[in-house]
């Protein structure tokens, strides 16, 4: 579904590294909460959000979320 | 501050012999003298009996050019180094008549799997289809390597290639007429003159260090240590890498095959573990032994060989110093991650090749091994930028990278686009885009696709005399001109390529499809007819309605055409040998 090219996504993942370092580690959360906003802001439709939403959620035992025995 | 040597600055060799190969030690030699100085004097003397200058001297034995390698250790390398040939790399030993060695012994393969703990996130492969002959990646020790390149070199005419071992370099004293280069062995030392000495001796390069030149660039913090096992398996040749598995949780782990049962495993140290702690035998055995354990192996294994290494992004500013030339390592470093380190030295090698000899044989003149430094150069900061990209994702610098990537293998087996992130971009031909030996026709514009001027040769399969042969292995040691239209090839090309022989270049001319070339103006061309295969020629080539192509010795395309007027072809061929200004629409 992408409409971007490998590049393309390439360069755009770069810049966010860079700008997740710039904000440094206290901020961080607060910068990508930003991000997310205004990147919901540009999607504009409630349905495609929530899907993507859920899509984002972490399921214990998945994710970033190391369990316990590991 | 780049550190003189930023690669394996530390070698553990746990094990004095590897399976199925023996080290010949190789017998010092001194050659006949006078007043300390060698009598013999060949035009090129190579530093470094390495794969980079065993090629630099096959390319120059093969254009009739003397060389002698000079080599500090008396055997091919001991521990196993760099294990993963490019498809470029292949063509390139195939034109230097030793390929069919590494292919028997070699380990092809096409693609890869990355797993983020115990779930595989990726399943990659690299193109590789029917317009293909040669694996995209081939796995092989660097002793092997070596040892085949020796073998190749042992077939030269002796006064044409001559490796002298167990001999270092003390000293260099450039003159206007050529370098004298003070060697050593430890009995004896004396001097040796050359027209140009080519630097092929590493990372820690005496030549280098001698002409007082540093590499600048990047060294990145990341240290892995690299471990080779003997251990039998009955797995594919891939590409397998772990991100933060449940046997060793947060490392990074990769992991190759490698011919006679030889596995190399590569993974992270923590920031807080010690280098050289860490490459000793009773600390990488229990990472190893968790790392099978979690692939469900139970087996014996034995531990080869261990090194550090951390990635570093450093280059000379030029690869040229008068009358001296760097080549491989001695030049420049990428990060191994895509395997650019060992492959970026054999195109150097083969860059460098034909311009030497073609200085040498009054072909072309001096300023031509300028644009050996400029194409290389270029190259490698092409290399620098997709390695760092592999070197970002496999050992991130910062807690930005370190976040991101982690989101990315967490979101990857679901979301392929996603999971483009983490694919290897592993080592590709690069193109001298720019280069002053190209020639930009007023024809370029109408060209949509395939290779432009400075691209390495596309693979393109041909029906050559009712065969099956393959494009890049029809292109000639000098200058080929490929036509591809209707009709004869008219006889004002001919008499160009006739005059191109008459300058002492070997011309091939390949004519394809309905094209044709009048029998009385063969003379002494190498005329081949190709048939096309499936209209991939057209296609690969945009070679619709009609196009001409001519590749420079390296294979690199230095011109294109639709239609050809008087001279076009010999100005080509002259800016390629850097005979003339390159001329400019």
């Amino acid at each position: 579904m992408s409409v971007w090219n490998r590049d393309e996504r390439e360069r755009a993942y770069t810049k966010l590294c860079e700008a997740v370092t710039a904000a440094s580690e206290e901020k961080e959360s607060l910068f990508l909460a930003r991000l997310c906003l205004l990147l919901m802001e540009k999607l504009g439709d409630a349905e495609k959000f929530e899907g993507i939403l859920a899509q984002a959620q972490l399921q214990s035992g998945k994710g970033l979320t190391r369990s316990a025995q590991e | 501050m780049i550190p003189s040597n930023p690669r394996r600055s530390k070698v553990f060799v746990v094990e004095s012999t590897v399976p199925n190969f023996v080290h010949t030690t190789h017998p010092v030699t001194v050659p006949p003298r006078a007043n300390g100085r060698e009598i013999a004097r060949r035009p090129v003397l190579i530093a470094g009996g390495g794969p980079v200058g065993l090629a630099v001297a096959l390319a120059l034995a093969s254009r009739g050019i003397a060389a002698l390698v000079v080599e500090a250790d008396q055997t091919v390398c001991a521990g196993s180094r760099a294990i993963c040939l490019s498809r470029r790399t292949l063509e390139i030993l195939e034109r230097l008549g030793a390929l069919t060695p590494f292919q028997e012994k070699g380990l092809a393969w096409t693609g890869g799997r990355s797993f983020h703990r115990s779930e595989e996130v990726l399943h990659f492969t690299m193109p590789h289809d029917q317009d293909q002959r040669l694996a995209p990646m081939t796995n092989l020790q660097q002793y092997y390597i070596e040892q085949f390149l020796l073998d190749a070199a042992a077939k030269c005419d002796p006064d044409l290639l001559e490796v002298r071992w167990g001999t270092r370099i003390d000293g260099l004293h450039q003159g206007p007429d050529g370098v004298v280069v003070e060697l050593a062995t430890d009995t004896a030392s004396y001097a040796t003159e050359c027209d140009f000495l080519v630097a092929c001796d590493g990372a820690r390069s005496r030549v280098r260090q001698a002409a007082g030149l540093r590499m600048n660039g990047t060294s990145y913090e990341g240290r892995y240590v690299i471990v080779d096992i003997e251990i039998n398996l009955d797995l594919p040749t891939e590409r397998l890498a772990w991100f933060d598995p449940p046997s060793n949780p947060g490392r990074t782990m990769l992991m190759h095959k490698q011919p006679d049962n030889l596995w190399r495993l590569d993974y992270q140290l923590h920031p807080t573990e010690d280098s050289e702690e860490m490459i000793r035998e009773d600390n990488v055995t229990p990472v190893v032994n968790a790392h099978l354990a979690m692939m469900g192996i139970d087996r014996p294994w034995r531990l080869i060989w261990t090194s550090m290494y951390r990635a570093a992004a450093v280059s000379l500013d030029s690869y040229r110093s008068g009358r001296v030339l760097f080549a491989g390592d001695a030049a420049h470093l990428v990060p191994i991650f895509g395997v650019r380190g060992l492959n970026s030295g054999f195109d150097d090698a083969f860059n460098l090749g034909w311009k030497l000899a073609s200085v040498i044989a009054g072909c072309s003149p001096d300023p031509i091994l300028d644009t050996y430094s400029e194409e290389r150069r270029r190259a490698w900061e092409v290399n620098v930028t997709s390695a760092m990209k592999s070197t970002e994702f496999m050992a991130p610098p910062s807690r930005g990278y370190e976040l991101m990537r982690d989101a990315v293998l967490s979101l990857a087996k679901d979301h392929p686009a996603i999971a483009t992130l983490i694919d290897p971009r592993q080592s590709a031909a690069i193109a001298y885009e720019g280069s002053r030996l190209n020639t930009v026709t007023r024809d370029e514009g109408s060209f949509k696709t395939g290779p432009g001027p400075g691209s390495p040769p596309l693979e393109c399969p041909l029906i050559v005399n009712g065969k099956k042969r393959y494009l890049t292995n029809v292109l000639g040691s000098d200058f080929t001109l490929v036509w591809s239209g209707e009709g004869d090839v008219p006889s004002i090309v001919a008499n160009e390529l006739h005059c191109a022989i008459n300058r002492g270049l070997s011309v091939v001319l390949l004519t394809i499809g309905t094209a044709t070339l009048l029998s009385g103006t063969v003379g002494q061309l190498q005329a081949l007819h190709a048939q096309i295969v499936e209209g991939r020629f057209i296609d690969l080539y945009d070679a619709a309605p009609s196009a001409v192509y001519l590749f420079r010795p390296d294979g690199h395309v230095c011109a294109r055409w639709r239609t050809m007027q008087p001279g076009d072809l010999s100005n080509a061929i002259d800016t390629a040998l850097g005979c003339r200004k390159a001329a400019r629409p």
